[in-house]
């Protein structure tokens, strides 16, 4: 591999991503996504020519579209990922790779840049399909154009953390099981530590359980595209700022991690 | 591009790489602990006229009840309970509204005929020309508890909620109401409403406790009253703080902000009143006038205090 990288002047990495992306669309995983998203705008441009145009309805729809263009690029993701290096392993297309020079990292570095990539795609086409559908009324009033621009880069941020996460899952459990965990952290994660909290905090154990959540991956805080859309103000440039780099020191802390066990692990 | 992949391969298979990204995961976690963007008050879409126009916009009706979040459909939850199950289209919309309409339709509206009265048979629905028949408002107290679990930043959960727990009937209401409102007090320490309603609850058990001993002059009386004036004093600063220089203005959420803050006012110039520190309600007074614009009740605080009017008992 590593001759045919240097032959044809691709790095390893990318041809590594580049099996993801053929997978990917080999399983054609997006006719799904196209459909879910497709029903949205069809609901979207259905109530657009009826006339149904009120800030408030429009901006609960608009909020419907990103949420969706969100989920469904963070399902992407998080399926990619979690099967990406399973699936090597179990079809033993592995085994011929890890015979030329190639380390285990770049294949993982690979894999991750795939699955991140494929989840922004996916978030960039149906969030401008969302947009351009609202395009007339976008923004609405109260609605800040600076913190649409901050929630951008924190959610593709949010999708990079999932993919190393989903990695970093699946060389420690079952797929199916890593999928559930990776879904559960990044649409119920917030909910659910919220829970604990609460109901822990008269408890001893809870500075104890307070810092063990802080090590999660706190996606809740870097999706807030719906902060957006209900019309909240920006965030301080110092949040924002703490939360991007947040999210890409747990992402390579995770990537760094799942490279140590997938180094060590035996094939 | 090739630079940038060989130089986050060096990051993540280095020794010093490695190292250098657990010290970064074991430092920024904890330090993004006191950042809540998630906690925030919405500019649109939780005023009542918001909450009527997605209730009434017809493609917002085919999401059902897919509204906002967790914690809204929780709230959605609870309105249905007082309703003994039956779900209200125009459940949520303007006040003094008389029209309603039920989510299963009425015989005479319903084209599906067999299907239609099947439904009416098993799932909880009445006529909506009747009126709404309201049930026990305890059933709905575990609603408001997990409402609070789930978002505990969310206000109206334990500002209803307490109110419902005060009024229900059960033994130590009050006691538990306060708890509750000590609890969202402690989640949202910057909330001016939170303080109103523990005013509230206090005022509540000082008119018990008047009741029961015949008078405002005992030890206790005049320990609870401290305290009530403790929270309306921190109610109004908050609420100062917070308030645009008009004022919250429109119906539903900012209403009911406005209501807590101006209650926050009266309270505290009441309670000094009650405690004999009249200069100082007098000062007090006339401050929040000039900073807050006129308000009957603070002006005839202001003209019985001048005139050295006894505090009239409420």
């Amino acid at each position: 591999m590593n001759s045919h990288a240097q032959s044809s002047g691709i790095s390893p990495v990318l041809l590594s991503a580049r099996v993801v992306w053929l997978e990917i669309t080999r399983r054609e995983q997006y006719f799904a996504l196209l459909i879910l998203m497709g029903l949205y705008l069809f609901f979207a441009v259905g109530a657009r020519l009826a006339g149904n145009t009120q800030a408030e309805a429009v901006a609960l729809l608009l909020n419907m579209g990103l949420w969706l263009a969100s989920a469904l690029a963070a399902v992407l993701t998080l399926i990619s990922s979690v099967r990406a290096l399973p699936m090597e392993m179990e079809m033993q297309t592995l085994y011929p790779l890890l015979a030329k020079p190639v380390a285990r990292g770049e294949i993982l570095l690979g894999k991750w840049l795939a699955s991140m990539l494929a989840g922004w795609l996916c978030f960039g086409v149906f969030g401008i399909l969302t947009v351009l559908t609202w395009t007339a009324q976008f923004p609405l009033p109260g609605q800040s154009m600076q913190m649409f621009a901050q929630s951008i880069p924190l959610q593709l941020a949010a999708l990079g953390l999932l993919a190393s996460s989903g990695l970093l899952l699946s060389l420690l459990l079952p797929p199916s099981v890593s999928i559930l965990i990776g879904g559960f952290l990044y649409f119920g994660g917030g909910l659910v530590s919220n829970l604990l909290m609460t109901l822990m905090r008269d408890s001893r154990l809870s500075l104890w359980i307070d810092a063990l959540l802080q090590y999660l991956p706190q996606f809740s805080k870097l999706c807030l595209l719906q902060r957006f859309t209900d019309g909240a103000p920006p965030l301080s440039w110092g949040e924002w700022s703490l939360l991007l780099i947040y999210s890409i020191g747990v992402t390579f802390a995770f990537l760094g991690l799942a490279n140590r066990l997938f180094d060590r692990r035996s094939l | 591009m090739s630079c940038l992949l060989r130089g986050l391969f060096q990051l993540i298979s280095s020794r010093i790489g490695q190292a250098i990204l657990l010290a970064v995961f074991l430092l920024v976690p904890p330090a993004i602990r006191h950042v809540e963007p998630t906690d925030y008050e919405p500019g649109i879409g939780y005023s009542s006229e918001a909450q009527s126009t997605r209730n009434t916009s017809a493609i917002a009706r085919l999401f059902g009840e897919l509204r906002t979040s967790m914690s809204d459909i929780l709230f959605i939850k609870t309105e249905r309970y007082m309703h003994s199950g039956v779900a209200y289209t125009k459940s949520l919309s303007d006040e003094g509204e008389s029209e309603s309409s039920t989510v299963i339709r009425t015989p005479e509206e319903d084209w599906r005929g067999f299907i239609g009265d099947l439904e009416r048979e098993v799932k909880p629905w009445m006529d909506p020309k009747n009126h709404a028949e309201h049930s026990s408002s305890t059933e709905v107290l575990p609603w408001f508890r997990l409402m609070t679990l789930v978002n505990p930043h969310r206000i109206r959960g334990y500002r209803i909620g307490a109110f419902i727990l005060m009024t229900s009937g059960v033994p130590d209401a009050v006691t538990q109401a306060r708890d509750y409102i000590s609890e969202g007090i402690r989640n949202n320490p910057e909330n001016h409403e939170l303080q109103f309603m523990m005013v509230r609850m206090i005022q509540h058990q000082l008119m018990t406790l008047e009741r029961q001993e015949g008078s405002r002059s005992s030890p206790s009386y005049k320990a609870l009253l401290e305290k009530a004036l403790e929270y309306a004093h921190r109610g109004a600063d908050l609420g100062g703080k917070a308030r645009p220089p008009e004022g919250w203005q429109g119906k539903g959420r900012p209403a009911e902000m406005e209501d807590s803050f101006i209650g926050c006012l009266h309270y505290e110039i009441f309670f000094l009143r009650r405690l004999e520190r009249n200069d100082e309600a007098l000062r007090l007074a006339e401050q929040y006038l000039r900073e807050f614009g006129s308000d009957p009740v603070l002006e005839n605080e202001v003209r019985e205090l001048r005139a050295g009017t006894p505090f009239a008992p409420e």
